[in-house]
């Protein structure tokens, strides 16, 4: 779901990578849903050809995935229509893609990192293009080498589909809008995962350079010749489409190759997960986390898992034994390191796995507590933690007592958050119970809809839970209000993230404009830069380094609350 | 850096006797908030290199899609051939039909539009972007092909690339490949004749500012092969 600053985010990213045009029909995608390219005419003012070059270039960067579904024509009859659905969460991954580069440099080569940077660069390219790109096309062995580690380790994966058939939904989303665009959000997410995984290719062939048929592309055999006679020459005789099927097979058949997004995060969660153990826990805990999640990478379905895959205690040690810093673990270490970790053998076998969703769920936590702490002060992250804690609603002096804050001072603090949209607060409910009337025995409550809150007794307000139990009992007349506060996690969650696309969008602007401000001092040349000049460039540059380090450490913390 | 006192106020908004209503406010770009300490940023240079290095690639590649107006039409300035290797601002970029797998796309999207119908002699994946030429004329762009005749289609493809890119007019109308054998030994002279067909509003790029300076101009062009040259006939109707 994207948030408001989301959408401006990503916008500003495309235009940055792609210029206005193609960042308008983009944030036409983004705010109006899946379009046709018809509808696009008529929203984006462009003309056609720009549209259409626009479009293009959104799908070879994987931004945009087109599908066909039928509409109702003109005439009544069905007619198959091609839409275009934007893919925010791929946009977004372009701010990391340095990441993903310093991810494949460290874990497998420079060689592959070339090969990815030029996936990167392209969006799409077809092996024959990757080996066109490689330096020194005598060295084709090595590129295809490469290659294949990239497959191997999933970094790179087969394009979708260009155009699948998707069925329309049932749900009417394009009409309904106002209290309905709750649920609008849901049904543009399902209608995004359907589109995605009816364009998604098998899972056999996903990380395969085999062909459906079974034989591999081998260029050399095909030759005979070395390959440097595999020149491009070569190619153009066996028709435009750039094959790498196994020669005379398949020629309509191309294959497309990208960056495998999906395991990029993955990785990253996994590092996050690890670095928050370490920080909260110790080194000897992250050290065996580390050797489970590396073990069990591939085998993991999709990126948010809530549980590691299951290992046993002897493949945990195997594989601890594996990494340098966990040569000198012993095994009662490891199974310390298990207990600390939260996890116990599950049922007869000695398996075991980590709830890696709790971890996140920590770490997010941390995060938004230390926003508050930073921003409102120590008072305010007391009673934060406090009601994060608790997950109900919790009555002002009641907060106060607990967290040893002045009864004055709390309800200010807790109205700024409120107003700050970090907590959720519910008066209202009780400016209507003040009409509650104390007449002999009876109390009678105007709005009892609520579980939570029911009178009983003459002059006592009884706060119960969902389960009837008693959490609070006040003496009230009828002069009372009350405040509750709550911390709603999932709304806040999404308020955060929207901050931080705020946040990252100001780092980016602001560097921008610092360029720009010394438009003229960066076209001095060197020698020319000399006293108060070169100061200034030192200064710019440093500027720059830091505000992009900042914005690229943001990333880590947007990651953890949208992708992880 | 304080940024304040930048473009003072938006105009004063007084109207509908709303004197005093609203309160003139100083528009700051960037007001002054409290920082972190710096010393708890770590510098991430590999990272901030690496984006710079794919920032500028992207901006230098066919990617980039700008829209170019026109305004060469009202420059009466015939470019000299000195100014062609000035190093200027702009960029001379490939096709992107080039580098595209034309497959992989919906049909709509790729069909009736020249580069795709056939990709004979795409260009390689690498291309120097240091390579920065300013826009060619047109006129100079025929002058060189016609010195340079045969030495292929990449010529050819530099030229429908700047077709692709500067043309604003409605160029799909007139995409139909025509049967004319003529018409289709040389891909690009098509692309010329849309640009030159002035249906629309007859802006034509480039050339009626260097010719006579009127803006509404129809031009059409005609062309013959002879023993494998190209001559180009052009008449100007007022």
């Amino acid at each position: 779901m994207a948030t408001p600053y989301g959408i401006k985010f990503a916008v500003h990213l495309i235009t940055s990578h792609f210029g206005n045009l193609v960042a308008n029909v983009c944030e036409n995608l983004l705010r109006k849903g899946p379009l046709t390219l018809q509808q696009l005419i008529r929203f984006t003012e462009l003309t056609p050809l720009q549209i259409k070059n626009s479009l293009l270039i959104l799908i070879q960067h994987n931004c945009v995935q087109p599908f066909s579904s039928e509409q109702i024509g003109a005439g009544g009859n069905e007619v198959k229509v091609t839409q275009y659905l934007v893919l925010f969460d791929n946009i977004l991954h372009r701010l990391r893609f340095p990441k993903f580069l310093e991810i494949v440099s460290e874990e497998l080569d420079k060689n592959c990192g070339e090969i990815l940077e030029g996936l990167l660069q392209h969006g799409r390219l077809t092996l024959e293009q990757i080996y066109e790109r490689a330096r020194d096309n005598a060295v084709q062995d090595a590129v295809r080498e490469s290659f294949q580690k990239l497959l191997n380790s999933r970094f790179v994966e087969r394009c979708p589909a260009p155009e699948p058939f998707v069925e329309p939904s049932t749900i009417k989303s394009s009409n309904k809008r106002g209290a309905k665009s709750a649920k609008l959000d849901e049904v543009s997410e399902t209608e995004e995962q359907r589109v995605l995984a009816a364009a998604a290719s098998l899972d056999t062939l996903r990380f395969s350079i085999l062909t459906p048929s079974g034989t591999e592309f081998d260029e050399d055999k095909k030759d005979g010749d070395s390959s440097s006679s595999m020149g491009v020459g070569e190619k153009r005789k066996h028709g435009a489409a750039d094959s790498d099927d196994a020669f005379g097979s398949n020629e309509n058949e191309v294959i497309l190759w990208r960056a495998n997004f999906e395991e990029f995060t993955r990785y990253l969660r996994h590092k996050a997960c690890i670095e928050n153990v370490r920080a909260r826990l110790d080194v000897g805990a992250a050290t065996v986390l580390k050797a489970m999640l590396d073990a069990t990478r591939s085998a993991e379905k999709k990126v948010k898992t809530e549980n590691s895959v299951s290992l046993s205690m002897d493949t945990i040690f195997e594989e601890v034994m594996k990494s340098e810093a966990g040569r000198s673990l012993t095994l009662d270490r490891v199974r310390a390191s298990l207990v600390q970790l939260g996890c116990s053998s599950s049922g007869t076998d000695d398996t075991y796995s980590i709830d890696l969703k709790q971890i996140i769920e920590l770490a997010q936590k941390e995060e938004v507590e230390s926003i508050v702490l930073r921003r409102y002060g120590r008072d305010a992250y007391r009673m934060f933690r406090l009601l994060s804690k608790a997950g109900l609603l919790q009555e002002t002096d009641k907060i106060a007592d607990m967290t040893f804050v002045e009864k004055k001072e709390a309800p200010k603090i807790l109205g700024k958050l409120w107003k700050d949209e970090y907590l959720h607060m519910e008066v209202e409910y009780f400016n209507l119970l003040i009409k509650f009337t104390l007449s002999s025995n009876m109390a009678i409550c105007d709005v009892v809809d609520k579980p939570r809150l029911t009178l009983s007794g003459m002059s006592d307000l009884v706060l119960m839970d969902q389960n009837k139990e008693i959490v609070n009992k006040f003496v009230v007349d009828r002069n009372t209000t009350f405040y509750l506060w709550k911390v709603n996690k999932p709304i806040l969650w999404q308020h955060v993230l929207d901050e931080m696309y705020h946040a990252a969008l100001n780092l980016s602007l602001r560097v921008i404009h610092e360029l720009d401000q010394k438009k003229e001092l960066l076209t001095i040349p060197p020698e020319k830069r000399t006293g108060p000049l070169e100061k200034e460039f030192k200064r710019l540059k440093n500027a720059k380094f830091f505000l992009e380090s900042s914005l690229m450490k943001l990333d880590d913390a947007l990651m953890l609350f949208r992708h992880f | 850096m304080a940024y304040r006192g930048r473009g003072r106020g938006r105009g004063f908004r007084g109207g509908g006797g709303g004197i005093g209503y609203a309160k003139q406010e100083p528009f700051v770009y960037f007001p002054d908030v409290e920082l972190p300490d710096i010393k708890g940023v770590t510098v991430e240079e590999m990272l901030v290199r690496r984006s710079q290095k794919l920032l500028n690639y992207w901006k230098a590649s066919p990617y980039y899609l700008e829209a170019t107006i026109s305004k060469k039409g009202q420059n009466a300035e015939i470019e000299k051939v000195s100014d062609r290797n000035k190093v200027g601002t702009t960029i001379k970029r490939d096709s992107l039909s080039q580098i595209l797998v034309h497959k992989s796309f919906p049909v709509e999207l790729t069909e009736g539009s020249k580069g795709w119908q056939s990709q004979p002699g795409r260009k390689r994946v690498r291309w120097n972007p240091d390579s920065e030429l300013q826009k060619l004329d047109i006129f100079e762009k025929l002058e060189q092909r016609q010195a340079q005749n045969g030495r292929g289609e990449k010529e050819k493809k530099e030229g429908e690339n700047e077709d692709e890119d500067e043309d604003e007019e409605n160029e799909e109308t007139e995409e139909e490949p025509s049967d004319d054998d003529d018409y289709n030994q040389n891909v690009d002279f098509d692309d010329d004749e849309d640009d030159f067909n002035a249906d629309v509003d007859g802006e034509v790029v480039g050339w009626v500012g260097a010719f006579k300076g009127k803006s509404s101009s129809s031009v059409t062009q005609t062309k013959a092969n002879v023993n494998g040259t190209h001559s180009i006939v052009l008449e100007i109707n007022g």
